[in-house]
Order: C-alpha cells, then structure tokens, then sequence
C-alpha cells in the first residue's frame, strides 16, 4: 500500500461536479450527540450575536471563463462548472466545505443532532440569515429546496436517501432517511443543496433561475445572456463578507484570446489557460498561475469483450504503462500520476499499490496466465479533438507495444466517442473523472452510471459493498473500506487511472489571495484586488 | 411589374430551399447515433434519466409524428427549445443575430471602403509597381487563417498599443464600432484581396469600352471619369462575387467571433457544437440559409438597379 502526502491544500476536483468533501468533519455524527467543527463554531458564533464582519478591500474584477453561463439552477449547473461556481457564490447551503476539505455549518447553526437510530437528523438553522432581497431564510426554504433537489434529473440520485423533511418550526429541520447514511452530510454540503426561497417565490423555475436570489455572499446585479454576468457583493449576507465590491464573468471561447485579454488587462482572472502558455505566464511579471491537480484521467476497459473479458490481461494493460511518462509527455509536468480512479485527496491519500505499479516483467508474467498468453489486439475509442487522449492513447499503444499487446487507435470526433460510450460498443475508451467529495459519493456515481459505461464485472461486489459504507458512521472505518473498494478496481484492472491534470487560472498580480479549493471553485469571496 | 414577378418567383425558390435545408437538418438530427438524452447528460447520465428526457422531448414518438411536429413549429416560427439554454432557440438568436449582422455589414463597408480604391490605383496603374503591390499584398491575407489573423490584429493593436479593446462587445455606438473594428478587418484582409483583384480586372475592362473613350474625348479625366463612367459598370461583375463572398463571410464569424469572444451566433454555435445542441444549431443554420438566400436576391435585384440592361427573368 503507499500513501502519498499530499501538498498542504492540494485537493483534486471537479471540472463540474460535486462539492461535498470532508474526511473527519470535525466530528462523526453519532448517536445524540451534536458534532462541532472549529471553524463553523465560530461563524455559527458570530452569526448568532448578528454581526456580519464589515467589507474588506474591495475592488471589481472581470473574469473570462471558456463558457458562458448557463443554468444557475443547483441541479441543472451539474453540467458546467462554470454555472456551479456561480451559484455556490449566490447560495449556501446547511453546510458547505472549507479550504481545509472539512465540513463546517454555513445556513446551519451547528452540526445535526442524530438519532438514535441513526435515520433522524435535526438540524437547526442560524438565526437572522436572510435571502439577499432581506426575506428571512426559515426551515420552509430548506424543506422546499431539499425536496427539490430530491427530484433534480441531474443530481437527484445524491438526494434518494431522504425519505421525508420535517420543518417543526421555523429554524429547525428534520431530514427522514430510509437507511443509514454516513455521506448525508457530504450531500447537504454539495452545491445541488444550496437553499433557495420557497415556492422560488411565486415564479416559475425557468423565470426564477434567470436571476435566482440565495443567501451567499453575492448576488447577481446584472445577466446579459452571451455578454456577461455581473455579481455585487450580498450586504445582507450573515457571515464574513466578500471582499470584492463585484465580478464580472465574460464568456471568451478560445483561450488564446483569454490569455490576450489578461494581457491587455481588460480582464484581472482567467480560466484554463493553453498549457502551452503557463510557464510563459508564470515567467511574465504582472501576472500569477494558479493550480491544483483535478479529477483522474483512466483507462477503462470493457470487461465483456474479448479480449478484455480476461482479468490477466487487463492486469497486463495496468501494470505496463508507464504513468510517469504520460505525465511528462501529455501533462507538460501540469499533474500528476494517478493510481486510483477517485483523486488520492478525497481518499486521505491512499494509492492502490497495484494501480501505481510499473513493471514490464510483472505484465508479461499476467499476459503469459490469460488466455492470450502472447498477446492480443483491442481498440480504445477517444475524442480526437480532446487536448489530452490522442497523445494519451499514442503512449498506450507505444507502452503495450513492448509487451506484445497491439492496440488500434480509434480517435474520433466527441459525438461518436459519446456515442460509442452510451451504447458501450468501444473496448477500451479514456475519461477524465472528477468527483469531489467523499469518495462515497463517488461510488455511488459509479454504481447509478454502471460503472460510468465500462460495464465493470465488479458491479454487484461494489454495490454491496458502498452499501454496507453507508452505514458506518465512523470514518477511518469507512475510509478502510473505501480503500479496499480501490484495491479491487484497481486489481481488476477495468478501471485503470492513469493522471490527474491540474486545474489552472491565471490571474493579474494585482489580484491576492486566490486560491482554488477542494471543490474545485476559485475562492472568490476571499479574493482582494491590490490597491 | 417583371421586377416583381421576379422577385415573388425568387422569394418561393428561397421557400423551397429553406424547406430542402429544414428536411435534411432533420434527417441529420436522426442520422446522429445518440439521443437528445445521452447527449444532453453525457456519459454521466442514468438510462432511467435518458428515457425520461428523450420522452420529454416527444424524441421517443414515430418519426412522421416528430417531423410533422418540427415542422408545424416552423411554420410557426417555434425553431424549438434550446438544450444548453433551455430557452427558444428564437431568442437566443435575437440577442445574437444582431451581433452577427453587425459584424457582417461593418465588414462589407470596410470591403468597399478599401476595395474601391485599392483596386481603381491598381487598375489607373497597370503594371506600375504600385500595381503589382496591391495585387500582391493582398494574397497574403488569402493565405492567412482568420484565427490567426484576428490573433495578430489583437497581439497588435489591443495588447501592445491598445487602440482596441481585446475581443467583447463595447456598449453603444461607439463601443460598437471600436471592439467591432478588428473583427470586421480580419473578414475584410481575406475577402479584399478577392474582390480588389475582381474589381480592378472589370476596371480595366470597363477602360477599354467605347463609352470611356467618348467620355474621355469630352475632357472628362480623373476622379469624375473613375466615379461617373467607369465604377457604376466596373462594380456589377464585383457584386456577384459579393453574394458569393457573404456566403463565406458568415461562414467566417464562426471564428472570428470566437477569436474575438463577440456573442454572436458563430459564438453561440460552437457553444452548441460543443455540447450537441441540435435545436440551436438547426436554428442557426436555418436562418443562415435564409440570410444568404435573401442577400443573394437583394444583390440580384441590385444588378439590374446598377446596370439596366440586365434583364431578370
């Protein structure tokens, strides 16, 4: 087994997904008893006795990100992070995660009471917190969005737990699950949680979601479809205010022209800058990188086609490549190697050893046990105009190459690739996983997507296997379980990571205090601009 | 009264062109290998999720049903939902179309603005050096992708001398013209080399004509001669070119817009491309269609305002 440490604040993440984490959350949620985290004491604290921290800095900053925004539903901004980040700055949720990968209460007032059988949570919310048109925020708001989020088509599986949430009065919540759930927490932390008025205040959703209100520490001020989106800073917001007075988010698709327009500074931050221009940016004075590795890029292989029905051979395909090279060759040094299909940050570090092993002989030995001892042929399908699969799959071919493994290389445009994983028809085919949170939830994903189309004969094993994790409050024990989850993927060699790319932003010098977290968002409500 | 028998023959060929467009943009729709579900939800999406958006999308009816409904839709104006807006693809497109014609007229001006004169010097010098460097210099700009070009411009004149704003849309008139400029000239380097070597050939062309000859024993000389005798016949052969060239230029804002992040529909449709918005990118091609067909009506129309001996029929 190796455990790698990780640079302090590292976290791997979501190009568009969750934002749950935390390992230890201050505390399990155990029977009566009401865990408590430091830092959300204190925010709790200050909260009660009604005093918001007063701005700090200030300044206005424009950002041009590759999309424009989109949907700032909870549920529908699954799809882009882009319109998740917006709406974890306009809303909050009971509880949200900090820099540190720990959950803490943000519209709760502390950490939930839990039953004794473990299926009642009681959680009661912050006096005085208001919605950011002033409407007090009551557990009626939080019933409503909880509900709502249940039936979301994109994230509404995280929620299926909940069977019914009681509001007994206006600050207090009571969340029903069917069976044990040791990831409820990590669920109400993610952004498909965040609360959001009742009713979306006698308007239909559509209209409400073209210029939502949330109790964040910003709010929207003005959306021009296809121009721009402008956030001010939320007065009315019940913790530590933003620091910035506004953000401007500007759609700018190519990233050449991003990269010119920070230049020309007529924007402060960019996102996804051409990796090709990082280290010049990072050279060039007046301007700053910023980055964390996210999600793992694999290798999945088709358990019921030959020849990759054989798990000897898949073995083979795991132990021959070379991810220190790939992470030269395709990365520019951006990343680093993975050797488990979840992020090592969400699993306290862990690495699958197997999945880490680079050792020809060690292969040629698993291909001589398969029923291909000399070697076969399969096919990995990709996206040919991806930044990273083409040479990915080169390198794939060229590693297995040496070990008498032919591998035909099927690069085709996103829609056939998308299609070729939907009716899973490919052999072998690449994803960028990002799943942020507790490794649970991405299980869960694995087992709702069937193994994310790879048609993992390891189904039914992991199934009971994260069912049985649901119910074990207790972290490090969980935690073990999870590890052996890896253990097996990663021997079974249907799942095979590969790297894990870095996130990056670039950013004028002016801007201080950025920083990406392990939700994968930029922090911008702690983001200053230099007078 | 010809004029208008022609025009109304003409506005039923769009009719049924633009029908021809709206079959095929739905055959298309169909020939794609996955549904409006999996694409809308990638690989991330539930077969029980794919079902219920395919249904929602009436995408799980006969295709007669489907068709007869799109098409009901357009005769109505509905070009349907967008899957990455989820609004109508109508008004997307009328916050982005006008972007788009912006760009396009602005374009053309500059077209005129430096073809006319690039290629009347070119043409009065025949074979001077000052000629064959109009000719010339010009083919450069065939030979650059706009991408690029437009990367120049702004490297150039918006991060190193900062005369322009570096891509977006400035508000007002002003701001308009200003962040509209550089786009409009990455179009008009590839399309002047065209139209200058069009024009200046019809240029000298029109100089060998009798009528030139009698207008220039009657003392007429220099600019009025260029402007009153030679232009006005010199510049019909250059519009048919023209139509061809709008057809291109349109085609063209898909990547300067995104060069120069301007959210017009070239913007919007490699938006849509990008997630396989097939409504809006049916939309935009539909209206496109109908923007060139009747752009190339207008300019035939044009022919026989600028030069009455053509005869419509």
């Amino acid at each position: 087994m190796q455990h790698r440490k990780w640079v302090t604040g590292a976290a791997a993440v979501s190009v568009a997904l969750i934002t749950t984490a935390c390992t230890s959350s201050g505390g399990k949620a155990g029977n009566q008893t009401t865990p408590t985290t430091g830092g959300a004491s204190s925010a709790a604290a200050q909260s009660a006795s009604g005093s918001s921290a007063a701005p700090q800095g200030g300044g206005d900053i424009t950002v041009a990100r590759p999309l424009d925004v989109i949907d700032i539903s909870p549920d529908g901004s699954f799809l882009r992070s882009s319109d998740s980040q917006i709406v974890n700055l306009i809303a909050d949720g009971l509880y949200r995660i900090n820099k540190d990968d720990k959950i803490e209460p943000a519209i709760a007032a502390g950490m939930p009471t839990v039953s004794a059988d473990q299926l009642s949570w009681t959680i009661k919310l912050r006096p005085g917190v208001t919605f950011s048109d002033g409407t007090p925020l009551t557990s009626a708001d939080v019933k409503f969005s909880l509900d709502n989020a249940k039936s979301g088509k994109q994230q509404g599986k995280l929620f299926q737990s909940i069977t019914s949430i009681d509001a007994p009065d206006a600050t207090t919540v009571v969340i029903h699950t069917a069976a044990k759930n040791a990831t409820l927490l990590w669920t109400l932390a993610s952004f498909p949680a965040v609360i959001m008025p009742k009713d979306f205040e006698g308007k239909a959703a559509k209209d409400f979601y073209q210029m939502p209100i949330g109790a964040g520490p910003f709010m929207i001020s003005e959306r021009k479809p296809g121009t721009d989106l402008k956030l001010v800073r939320n007065p009315k917001y019940y913790g530590t205010a933003a620091k910035l007075a506004s953000i401007t988010f500007v759609p700018v698709a190519d990233p050449n022209t991003r990269v010119l327009k920070l230049r020309a500074g007529s924007v402060d931050l960019i996102e996804d800058p051409p990796t090709q221009q990082v280290a010049q940016l990072k050279d060039k004075p007046g301007f700053q990188v910023i980055s964390l590795p996210v999600g793992v890029m694999r290798l999945g292989l088709n358990t019921v086609k030959p020849p990759l029905d054989d798990v000897h051979f898949r073995r083979a395909v795991s132990l021959a490549l070379d991810r220190d090279s790939m992470v030269k060759a395709v990365l520019g040094g951006g990343g680093s190697k993975a050797c488990a299909w979840i992020s090592a940050t969400f699993l306290q570090g862990y690495q699958p050893d197997f999945g880490c092993k680079f050792d020809l002989d060690a292969a040629k030995s698993e291909l001589a046990q398969s029923s291909h001892p000399k070697g076969a042929s399969f096919s990995i399908v990709y996206d040919s105009a991806d930044s990273q699969m083409p040479l990915t799959a080169q390198i794939i071919q060229s590693d297995l190459a040496k070990i008498g493994i032919k591998v035909e290389l099927n690069g085709t445009t996103n829609q056939l690739y998308k299609a070729a994983l939907a009716n899973k028809t490919f052999q072998g085919r690449f994803s960028l996983f990002a799943l942020a949170g507790d490794p649970g939830l991405s299980i869960n994903n694995y087992i709702a997507t069937k193994a994310e189309s790879t048609s993992s004969n390891l189904l039914p094993q992991i199934t009971q296997q994260y069912q049985q994790s649901t119910s074990i409050f207790d972290d490090a024990a969980r935690f073990k379980l999870y590890d052996q989850i890896m253990d097996e993927i990663a021997g079974n060699g249907d799942a095979v990571a590969l790297y894990s790319p870095d996130k990056l932003w670039a950013a004028s010098s002016k801007i201080k205090g950025a920083a990406i977290l392990p939700t994968n968002k930029l922090n911008f409500a702690d983001i200053s601009v230099a007078k | 009264m010809a004029r208008l028998r022609y025009v109304g023959k003409r506005l039923l060929y769009v009719v049924l062109t633009l029908w021809g467009v709206s079959l095929l943009l739905f055959l298309l729709m169909h020939a794609l290998p996955s549904s409006p579900g999996q694409l809308m939800l990638g690989e991330g999406g539930t077969p029980d999720q794919v079902v219920a958006i395919n249904h929602a999308l009436g995408y799980d009816r006969p295709i007669v049903a489907q068709y007869l409904s799109y098409m009901g839709g357009l005769l109505h104006g509905d070009l349907g939902t967008s899957y990455l807006f989820q609004r109508p693809v109508s008004d997307e497109l009328r916050i982005a179309l006008p972007v788009t014609l912006k760009l396009a007229v602005y374009a053309l001006v500059l077209d005129v603005v430096v073809t006319i004169p690039l290629a009347t010097i070119a043409a009065m010098r025949k074979n001077k050096p000052v000629d064959h460097a109009i000719r010339a210099i010009p083919l450069v700009g065939i030979g650059m992708p706009p991408f690029w070009t437009g990367t120049i411009l702004l490297v150039i004149f918006a991060v190193a001398f900062k005369l322009f704003p570096a891509g977006g849309l400035e508000p007002g008139v002003g701001g308009n013209l200003r962040s509209l400029f550089l786009p409009a000239l990455t179009q008009t380097i590839v399309a002047s080399a065209i139209l200058t070597r069009s024009l200046r050939q019809s240029i000298l062309e029109v100089l060998q004509s009798d009528y030139i000859l009698t207008a220039r024993a009657k003392g007429v000389r220099g600019l009025r001669l260029v402007v009153g005798h030679v232009l006005p016949n010199a510049v019909v052969p250059t519009l048919s070119l023209l139509s061809v060239l709008f057809a291109g230029l349109i085609g063209g804002v898909l990547i300067t817009e995104s060069v120069f992040a301007l959210p017009g529909i070239g913007s919007m449709v490699v938006q849509a491309f990008q997630v396989y918005d097939i409504p809006l990118v049916s939309g935009i091609t539909l209206v496109t269609a109908a923007l060139i067909l009747v752009m190339n009506l207008l300019l035939d129309v044009m022919y026989t305002v600028l030069d009455p001996r053509v005869v419509l029929k």
